[in-house]
C-alpha cells in the first residue's frame, strides 16, 4: 500500500479548495453520542466511460469495495442496490433524481465512473447530499488497476472527513500473533478485512508486535535464536535486526512518540525491570527498581508518562509513572488481575483487560484512576486491547471454545464488528498508525 | 438555478487539474509495480483472507493447504513421538532418570513442599552426574497476558534454580528460560490442563 501511495494522482473536482469543509453543516459529529444515527448512504455501480475496457467487474467492484469500507466504520447504513429507483447514468447534479433517492431513505449518494485502457485506470467519485440536493465533493484518481483499492480507501476517507470532520482509519492495519502448534508468527490485516499478510516466518515462537510511529517498522520478540530476544524489522525489505539479546527476557515494549526510543522489559539483572533504550545507540537506562514483576510498558501520547503492569501489590495491576521512572502510582484497584494497558491516542483514557467472573474483559479508565468502564461482557476471554490511531475504536481478541476472533468496537463498547476469525489462537494485537 | 451554477462551477473545476499528491517519474512507477506484484504474490502464499477473483482456485489451494497441514501435523506428531522415545532412551542411558516437572499455583512462583522434594531428587542426580548441565524451562497456563506470563515463567524457572544452588549445585551448570504460556503440555482449556501447564520442565544435557 505504502509503495503505491505516491503513484495515485488525485484530482480534486470540488469545492474543497474553496473552503467547503468549514461550510458544511454536519462536521464534527460525536459518533459515541447516544443520539448518533448512522448515515444512510447509497452507492451506485460505477459507470464505464466510453472507450473503457471492463475488467474484473470494476463497475460493481468499486461500489462493493466502498460499501465494505464504509460499513466497517460502523457509521454508515449502506442502502441495498435492489431498492434503487433512479438507475440513470451521469453524475451531474441535474441528472440526479434526488426525490427518487430520498424516498428510499438515503441521505447521501455516491456516484462514479471509470476509464480503463488496459493499463491505466482513472476513477471518479462524487458524493451528494440527497436532502439538500447538493454536490458535496468529488475526486478523480489516476493510477493502475492494482491501485483500485487504494483509490476506494482514499475516497472513503474523504467521505468520512466531510461528514464527521475526521478522515478515519481506512488506511491502517492491525498486527497480531497467530499461534500454531508449537510456533507463532506475526501477521497483519487491513482495517476493512482485506490484505491479510504474513510478516514473520521463523518456525519459532514470535510475539508482541509493536509499530513504529511512522508505520515503517515493527518490533517484536522472537525465540528464533533460542532465547526471547528483541528484534526490529523494516516492513519494506522484511529484514529483522536484533536490538536486544541479553540473558533472560528481552520483551518488546513500545516506541516513543518521536520513534527514537523504546521501552522494553529485560530480566538481565535478575528480575524483570523496565528500561528505556535509545534505538540508534542501544544505550539503556533503567526506569523501575522493584523486586516485583514489571512488564508491558507503554507511553502516553505526549511521551510524558508511562503505564505498565506490576505485581508489586501481590497481583498484576496497572501502574503509571513519569517518563523518567519517578512518581509511580497504582491506577487499577478493582479486580485481582489487570494487564495489557494501552493508552488512547487522544490521551484521556487507558484501556486494559481485567479478569471478572472468571473471564477477561476489556475496560477503560481515566488517567486519574476514575470512571472505570467495562466495555465487553459475556463468556470467553477478551484480551489485548489496542486503540485506533484516531482514538475512535478499540480492537481486541476474543477466544471462546476453539475459535479466536478479532473484533473492533467503538470506544464506549458499542457497535461490535468481527474483523477476523481463526481456529488458531490470536493474541498480541497492535493497531498501526495511519500510513 | 443554484444547482446549475454549481454544475458549471464543477465543470470549471474539472478542467482545473490540481495534483494534490505528486506524480512520480515513469521509471519509479515501473519499479513500484514490480514490488507490488511481488508482495502480492508473497501475501497470496500466506493468505487465507478474502480475494475478489479466482475464488475457485483459492478454494482448491485452501483444500490442498488443509490436506498438507493435516499431513504435516500427523508427521510432526509422529516425529515428536519418535523424539520423545529417543529422549526417554537417552534418559534411560543416563541412569534411568527422567527429571520430573514441578508444579505451581495460579499466578504464583513460590515452591510448594512437593516441588522442593522433587528438586532435592534432581539435585542428588546432578551431584551424581557432574558433567551434565540442566536447562530449567518455566511455563505458565494460558490465562493472562503473554508478557506477564513470560515474566511468571521466568520467576518459576529462577525459583527452581535458586533452590538447586542452595542445595549445592554450581550455578554455571544451570540455565533458565521462560516460555510463558507459549508451550502448554496439555492443550486443554480447563483447570486440569492449566494445573499441568503451570510447571518447570527440566532438560538435562551432557
Amino acid at each position: 500500500m505504502r509503495v503505491c501511495k505516491c503513484f495515485v494522482c488525485v484530482v480534486v473536482i470540488s469545492l474543497v479548495l474553496c473552503g467547503y469543509h468549514g461550510a458544511y453543516g454536519k462536521v464534527y459529529i460525536d459518533i459515541d453520542s447516544p443520539t448518533f444515527n448512522k448515515f444512510p448512504i447509497a452507492i451506485t455501480d460505477f459507470e464505464k466511460l466510453k472507450g473503457s475496457e471492463e475488467k474484473e467487474n470494476l463497475s460493481s467492484w468499486l461500489s462493493d469495495a466502498l460499501t465494505k469500507s464504509l460499513e466497517r466504520t460502523g457509521l454508515f447504513d449502506v442502502v441495498d442496490k435492489k431498492a434503487f429507483l433512479d438507475n440513470q447514468g451521469g453524475s451531474a447534479v441535474e441528472n440526479i433524481r434526488f426525490a427518487d433517492w430520498k424516498v428510499i431513505g438515503t441521505e447521501y449518494l455516491v456516484k462514479g465512473n471509470f476509464l480503463f485502457d488496459g493499463k491505466d485506470l482513472i476513477t471518479e467519485f462524487r458524493l451528494f447530499d440527497v436532502i439538500k440536493r447538493e454536490f458535496i465533493l468529488g475526486k478523480k484518481y489516476y493510477g493502475r488497476i492494482e491501485d483500485r483499492r487504494e483509490m476506494v480507501l482514499k475516497f472513503a476517507g474523504e467521505i468520512l472527513l466531510a461528514l464527521t470532520g475526521n478522515e478515519g482509519v481506512f488506511n491502517t492495519k492491525i498486527a497480531f500473533v497467530l499461534k500454531g502448534n508449537k510456533t507463532s508468527d506475526i501477521y497483519t490485516i487491513a482495517f476493512d478485512g482485506y490484505d491479510f499478510a504474513r510478516i514473520t516466518n521463523y518456525n519459532s515462537i514470535t510475539l508482541s508486535p509493536r509499530w513504529s510511529p511512522d508505520g515503517n517498522d515493527i518490533s517484536f520478540t522472537s525465540y528464533k535464536d533460542s532465547n526471547p530476544d528483541l528484534y526490529l524489522m523494516s516492513l519494506r525489505d522484511r529484514k529483522a535486526k536484533k536490538i536486544a539479546g541479553f540473558r533472560g527476557l528481552n520483551l518488546s515494549g513500545a516506541w516513543s512518540p518521536d520513534g527514537k526510543r523504546m521501552l522494553l522489559t529485560l530480566s538481565k539483572d535478575g528480575n524483570e525491570e523496565i528500561y528505556v533504550m535509545d534505538i540508534k545507540s542501544g544505550q539503556l537506562s533503567r526506569l523501575t527498581n522493584n523486586f516485583a514483576i514489571d512488564v508491558s510498558p507503554t507511553w502516553s501520547p505526549d511521551g510524558q508518562k508511562i503505564t505498565f503492569v506490576s505485581d508489586r501489590s501481590g497481583s498484576p495491576q496497572v501502574y503509571l509513572m513519569d517518563a523518567d521512572g519517578s512518581n509511580v502510582r497504582r491506577l487499577t484497584y478493582q479486580g485481582g488481575y489487570n494487564t495489557s494497558p494501552s493508552w488512547s491516542p487522544r490521551g484521556d483514557r487507558i484501556a486494559y483487560e481485567s479478569m471478572t467472573d472468571g473471564f477477561f474483559q476489556i475496560f477503560s479508565i481515566e488517567e486519574g484512576g476514575s470512571n472505570s468502564i467495562q466495555l465487553t461482557s459475556g463468556t470467553g476471554n477478551k484480551e489485548s486491547p489496542s486503540w485506533s490511531p484516531d482514538g475512535r475504536y478499540i480492537v481486541f481478541s476474543s477466544k471462546l471454545g476453539g475459535r479466536s476472533k478479532i473484533y473492533i468496537m467503538n470506544i464506549n463498547g458499542s457497535n461490535l464488528r468481527l474483523l477476523y476469525e481463526s481456529v488458531d489462537n490470536v493474541i498480541g494485537l497492535a493497531w498501526s498508525p495511519k500510513f | 438555478m443554484r444547482e446549475r451554477n454549481l454544475a458549471v462551477l464543477i465543470l470549471v473545476m474539472c478542467l482545473t487539474v490540481v495534483f494534490v499528491t505528486g506524480c512520480c517519474s515513469r521509471k519509479a512507477v515501473k519499479s513500484a509495480v514490480i514490488t507490488g506484484e511481488q508482495m502480492a504474490a508473497e501475501d497470496q502464499q500466506a493468505s487465507s483472507g478474502e480475494q475478489m477473483t479466482g475464488e475457485q482456485a483459492l478454494k482448491e489451494q485452501a483444500l490442498k493447504e488443509q490436506t498438507l497441514k493435516e499431513q504435516a501435523l500427523k508427521e510432526q506428531a509422529a516425529k515428536e513421538q519418535a523424539a520423545k522415545e529417543q529422549a526417554a532412551k537417552e534418559q534411560a542411558a543416563k541412569g534411568g532418570m527422567v527429571l520430573a516437572d514441578i508444579l505451581f499455583d495460579f499466578d504464583e512462583f513460590s515452591l510448594k513442599p512437593e516441588a522442593r522434594g522433587i528438586l532435592e531428587q534432581h539435585a542428588k542426580w546432578l551431584l551424581e552426574h557432574k558433567n551434565d548441565k540442566l536447562t530449567i524451562e518455566g511455563h505458565s497456563d494460558e490465562r493472562g497476558t503473554t508478557e506477564y506470563n513470560l515474566a511468571l515463567g521466568e520467576r518459576r524457572a529462577t525459583a527452581a534454580m535458586k533452590y538447586l544452588v542452595d542445595l549445592g549445585i554450581d550455578e554455571a551448570r544451570l540455565r533458565t528460560i521462560s516460555y510463558g504460556e507459549e508451550l502448554p503440555l496439555d492443550p486443554g482449556h480447563d483447570e486440569a490442563a492449566w494445573a499441568k501447564n503451570r510447571r518447570d520442565h527440566f532438560v538435562p544435557k551432557k
